[in-house]
């Protein structure tokens, strides 16, 4: 078991000096990436690196990245996940970035990050109707394609050495560092700083043999910001700007996607106890993502979203600190006036970071892989993962799109996240609407409600031919649940203002039955509650009653919060 | 049998109508074994159709028409073996066996560099490993853990899946350029949407479906070549093509080598799980596996990868779906095994048959490999997870799968690397695979040691378990308090398991056998009592334990004083075998 695998959880403060410490080191893993992808974009769209909107886009982006880190960290309203996600500048967006740039330079592109901003926002306050979606399977799915998109760009990293060096070099400096990283990572009291103990073991080695070009950090200023650069917008919305609206939505969509993975498995990863995954923390995630990519189009830079790296870091490091995720955005916003510092950390050898993504990738990829089976994986759940993950990876391949389609949505098709994420997106909807259909009920959450929803379930049940003691317990599982939800969320602050709803949806298939109960907020995790209960000996409390009713009879609870809403779905199984 | 059967063929609570040992009519079982050869006789000749795709030119003549007659006539006879068993070989239950698809990309990379020889050598040379496994197969379990089959498994698609990528838009000269993946993608959403949603009855038949569907719609785009299927004999045998065996041993042979015997031995593990789940479905009385079962379907698996050796051609394995199947008509009688064998023995003789399915084009049969493959993929990712994944296992999946894929991409020694090192390490599951197993020796290494102690179940027990602990505790610097605490533990544990009735123990009370191990490091420490009755072998019934098919009776002891103690406590109950696990944190 992972005991002690979670040093610091997120509501623990490491002391001061390792908790900046600990930011450094976290800044190290992105800011590469950070840096690296306004720069092809602009090499992409034949701008040169030294123009004076690059040197603007790399401020702006630090500064952007730094600031939503924070943000994601600290949660503010609705914005932030309260987790520890790393932003940076996101690579979904290099195609259409780049057709942007050529057809219309960097104030089209401005303006069309903008619009891409607000279906975000759509996005992060519209997810409860996309629930039965965006699912962990398909979370999980898209974590995996993650790491199927960025291994390949690692693997050509992994030979990589400057001209003149021995042949066998990047290779050794390679295995070298990947050794350190995973033996000190897997266990021991070192595991916190087995990156930078990685990146420092590979520098030394690489050094003596040529493969660290330390010119960059030579050359860079001291300290400094751009004083101009800014393209501003372009709000004549021309036919370019709706030419390449449609791209930039759907790469939103995938970006979305992404940060939805990200948030419910770094969510997973954070506790020492696991808890049910929160979905108000995924709302936040992809609203705060949402901002990051306002001041990415603001600021006249790439879009900003949540790195996956930071997930992968929270696992292999046992650091998932609130605390040491602001400290990560104070120091990529430090590094935005301080140029050769940010040099210095862009200097590290292909080979050695290409064994830190090594395993923060596969760890990601793992991480995915315990997503995809969070919730018990049947036989449909396992032919849609492997299918749509191999789909994916056919795209990424190259190999699939014919040879006819070239420009932009060549470069969409051949990004297996988004072809696999389709793929299991599509695969799921056919599963959802391939089930019978629903019955609906729609009631005020009152005493009286329990009548009228065990007439409604037992009619039901009645019409399935479930035995009379399948249809007790169909029934006596809606009851503990609705009453859970009424009276069982203690210190909840209900003081009788207005009715709260219910939508109660039956849907049974065969011998079992799925109830799906949908209520304004709550403010405990049911769910959460249920896995406490098994750990406490002692005698149970008046109100646990009901939830102990409540397993007895289901089998399985899943609760699933949003801002305002808790969906409640309970599996009841028929006996034969 | 201590209580009457119901009489064979009567339908009973279990649903079994006949078991092994009874003896249905022989239209029925012949009819059945109809069922489940039609069921399996697509994925059998599929196999060795993609392996000779995969390598391409380098394959002679009348090499496919010798394989697709040879892996039905090995089939045959082994899953005949399988279930009529003679002496240690066979299970005797209906297990049948067919070509294995976990074989593709090493028999296709054996063909490639050295033709069908070469195959065939290596298929004999690594079922040798398995008849030395097969009758030590705890010592296979300890080597091949879970980490390690789930990991190589998952490789096992990424060394095929570039192969299938590469002939999903493979198409004749002059064909339209979206003819190839419009068929792929008809035949994939076919496959899938019938393998998800087809009702009980279809769903065993989407592969054959989707390959009817890709194949009309291949022959609207222009791309469908009829003439093998025109071309076989309705009946015959092929006139040579066996490729005969290379002892010359080169550097190619012993650089494949490695990646064989990974294969084999993962698929002795999977075998080993499909004879503990035929079991458990076979008869009307529950009754605890019988691990002789298990060691003679690994060694028929055995004999059935030597005849795919003699004959040159690729390796077999159980097929799970006999299992399923098995479970939904009730009938576990050996003689539809039997009758399953005689019908695909007896297919080879009839080469248009099996020309049917050589006519489908290449993307036709990428989409049923992607989905075969895929859905293989998944079960490797179950097995590993079904661990439970710390940042240890973590680490260990990532890194080895990841390091795999990066050797089999090619790009880690661009330069290429010589000889045997070279073939062995730019297969990715070999290197992946090796990776795993280090680690996992690595991290057994470094960790806590255990400390083991074998004794008889009786309460003088509890002196030497004390003296362990004491000790162990002293190492670790436990403090006084915490010590105790362990000792307490481990002595309400040992009084709980002594309240047992031991089931099995009727016979000779008193001697059960407990193995008691404690593994302790600087917080917490892991007590396990395992206790069985006295003549049976602890570790084989681990062994089969650690496939978990069927599911635990989490019994309810008497647990208060204990929880007192221990931070957690889980109790599973077998037939005749209790395991308490009990965990211990110390104070700060």
């Amino acid at each position: 078991m992972s005991v002690g695998s979670v040093r610091y959880q997120p509501d623990e403060r490491p002391p001061l000096p390792a908790g900046i410490a600990l930011g450094i080191q976290l800044a190290l893993v992105p800011i590469g990436a950070i840096l690296l992808i306004p720069v092809i974009v602009a090499r992409g769209a034949g701008l040169s690196a030294t123009s004076e909107w690059m040197t603007w886009a790399l401020f702006v982006a630090l500064l952007g990245t730094g600031l939503i880190t924070i943000l994601q960290s600290v949660r503010v309203g609705r914005f932030g996940a309260g987790y520890l996600l790393t932003t940076g500048t996101s690579s979904s967006f290099i195609a259409v970035n780049v057709a942007a740039l050529q057809s219309g330079g960097p104030a089209l592109l401005a303006t069309l990050i903008l619009a891409a901003a607000l279906l975000y926002l759509v996005i992060a306050f519209r997810l409860p109707t996309l629930r039965r979606l965006l699912t962990p399977t398909v979370a999980g799915t898209v974590i995996m394609l993650i790491t199927v998109a960025v291994m390949p760009v690692a693997f050509g990293m992994i030979a990589s050495a400057p001209e003149g060096a021995p042949s066998g070099a990047a290779p050794l400096t390679f295995f070298v560092t990947l050794a350190v990283i995973a033996v000190f990572g897997m266990r021991g009291r070192l595991k916190p700083w087995s990156l930078v103990l990685g990146f420092l073991v590979g520098c030394a080695v690489a050094y003596p043999l040529g493969i660290l070009d330390l010119s960059p950090v030579r050359e860079a200023a001291w300290l400094g910001a751009p004083s101009a650069g800014w393209p501003g917008l372009d709000l004549s919305f021309g036919p370019e700007f709706w030419a390449l609206l449609p791209a930039f939505w759907f790469v939103t969509l995938v970006a979305a996607l992404k940060t939805l993975g990200n948030s419910v498995a770094v969510q997973r990863l954070s506790w020492r106890k696991p808890r049910a995954p929160d979905y108000r923390a995924v709302e936040g995630a992809v609203a705060a993502d949402g901002l990051g990519c306002l001041i990415g189009g603001l600021g006249g830079t790439t879009p900003m979203t949540t790195y996956s790296s930071s997930v992968a870091v929270v696992e292999l490091t046992g650091v998932a600190s609130r605390r040491v995720g602001v400290a990560v955005g104070c120091v990529l916003i430090g590094l935005a006036f301080f140029p050769k510092a940010a040099a210095l950390f862009a200097v590290v050898p292909d080979p050695v970071a290409a064994a830190a993504i090594l395993v923060l990738m596969g760890v990601l990829f793992t991480a995915g892989m315990r997503l995809v089976v969070a919730e018990g994986i049947d036989r449909n759940h396992g032919v849609i993962v492997g299918v749509s993950f191999w789909v994916g990876s056919a795209f990424e391949s190259g190999l699939v799109v014919p040879a006819g389609i070239q420009g932009i949505w060549r470069g969409v098709l051949e990004s297996g996240v988004t072809m696999g994420g389709l793929t299991v997106l599509l695969l799921i909807l056919f599963l959802e609407w391939t089930r019978p259909r629903p019955r609906r009920l729609v009631l005020a959450l009152d005493d009286g409600a329990v009548r009228r929803i065990a007439a409604f379930l037992t009619d039901i049940a009645t019409a399935r031919r479930w035995n009379h003691m399948s249809r007790m317990r169909l029934v006596g599982a809606a009851e503990e649940a609705l009453l859970t939800l009424i009276h069982g969320t203690p210190g909840r602050s209900d003081d009788g203002d207005g009715e709260r709803q219910l939508r109660l949806t039956a849907r049974v298939e065969g011998d079992s039955a799925e109830l799906e109960f949908i209520a304004a907020g709550g403010k405990e995790n049911i769910e959460d509650r249920l896995a406490l209960l098994s750990d406490e000996p002692d005698a149970p409390e008046e109100h646990e009653l009901g939830l102990r009713l409540l397993r007895h009879y289901a089998g399985s609870v899943r609760h699933q919060q949003y801002h305002g809403l808790d969906i409640l779905s309970v599996h009841v199984e028929a006996t034969r | 049998m201590s209580r009457p059967s119901p009489k064979p063929g009567a339908s009973s609570p279990s649903g079994i109508r006949y078991q092994p040992d009874e003896r249905p009519p022989p239209l029925l079982a012949l009819g059945l074994g109809l069922q489940m050869t039609l069921v399996q006789v697509g994925g059998i000749i599929l196999t060795p159709i993609i392996v000779i795709r995969a390598a391409g030119a380098s394959v002679p003549d009348g090499y496919l028409a010798w394989s697709l007659f040879a892996v039905l006539i090995v089939a045959g006879l082994s899953t005949v073996l399988q279930s009529a068993r003679f002496g240690r070989f066979g299970a005797g239950h209906v297990l049948t066996m067919g070509t294995s698809g976990a074989f593709i990309a090493v028999s296709a990379s054996a063909l490639a560099t050295g033709g069908p020889s070469l195959l065939a050598t290596l298929v004999l040379a690594s079922s040798l490993f398995q008849f030395l496994l097969a009758f030590r197969l705890s010592w296979l379990r300890r080597l091949i853990t879970p980490t390690v089959a789930g990991t190589v498994i998952m490789l096992i698609a990424v060394t095929v899946m570039p192969i299938v990528f590469g002939m999903i838009g493979s198409v004749p000269e002059g064909a339209p350029s979206y003819a190839a993946p419009t068929t792929f993608f008809a035949t994939l959403v076919a496959i899938a949407a019938l393998g998800i949603r087809g009702s009980r009855a279809l769903k065993p038949w989407s592969l054959a479906i989707g390959f009817v569907v890709g194949c009309a719609i291949a022959s609207m785009l222009g791309i469908l070549d009829l003439t093998p299927g025109r071309e076989a004999a309705w009946f015959g045998a092929p006139d040579g093509g066996w490729p005969g065996l290379d002892f010359s041993l080169g550097p190619a042979f012993w650089g494949l080598l490695p990646a064989f015997v990974f294969v084999t031995l993962v698929g002795a593990i999977e075998t080993l799980g499909d004879a503990i789940a035929i079991q458990r479905v076979s008869w009307r009385d529950r009754r605890a596996p019988d691990y002789r079962v298990v060691e003679g379907a690994v060694a028929a698996d055995g004999v059935g990868n030597l005849l795919s050796g003699l004959a040159g051609v690729v390796p077999n394995t159980t097929y799970s779906s006999s299992v399923s199947v098995t479970e939904v008509t009730g009938v576990a009688s050996r003689r539809v095994g039997i009758a399953v064998g005689g019908i695909l023995a007896a297919l080879a003789f009839f080469p248009k048959f099996a020309a049917v399915f050589t006519a489908a084009p290449d993307p036709v049969v990428a989409a049923a490999a992607l989905f075969l493959i895929g859905v293989l993929f998944t079960v490797g990712l179950r097995l590993v997870v079904a661990e439970g994944v710390g940042t240890t296992q973590a680490v260990i999946v990532g890194v080895s799968y990841w390091l795999g894929a990066a050797f089999q991409s090619g790009l880690v020694f661009p330069d290429g690397l010589d000889g045997v090192a070279g073939s062995l390490l730019d297969n990715g599951m070999t290197a992946g695979g090796l990776t795993a197993l280090l680690l996992v020796l690595f991290t057994e290494w470094t960790g806590p040691r255990p400390k083991r102690l074998s004794i008889r179940l009786e309460p003088a027990a509890g002196a030497q378990i004390e003296e362990l602990l004491t000790d162990l505790a002293r190492k670790r610097r436990w403090d006084a308090a915490s010590s105790t605490r362990l000792v307490a533990a481990a002595e309400e544990a040992l009084l709980t398991l002594l309240q047992q009735p031991s089931e099995a123990g009727a016979d000779g009370e008193g001697s059960r056998k407990l193995r008691f191990t404690a593994r302790a490091g600087k917080a917490s420490a892991e007590l396990e009592f395992v206790a069985a009755a006295g003549g049976e072998n602890l570790e084989d019934r681990l062994t089969m334990l650690s496939d978990r098919p069927e599911a635990p009776e989490e019994a309810e002891i008497s647990l208060r004083l204990l929880r007192h103690y221990a931070s957690s406590v889980r109790h599973q109950k077998y037939h005749g075998l209790d395991i308490l696990s009990v965990h211990v944190d110390a104070a700060r």
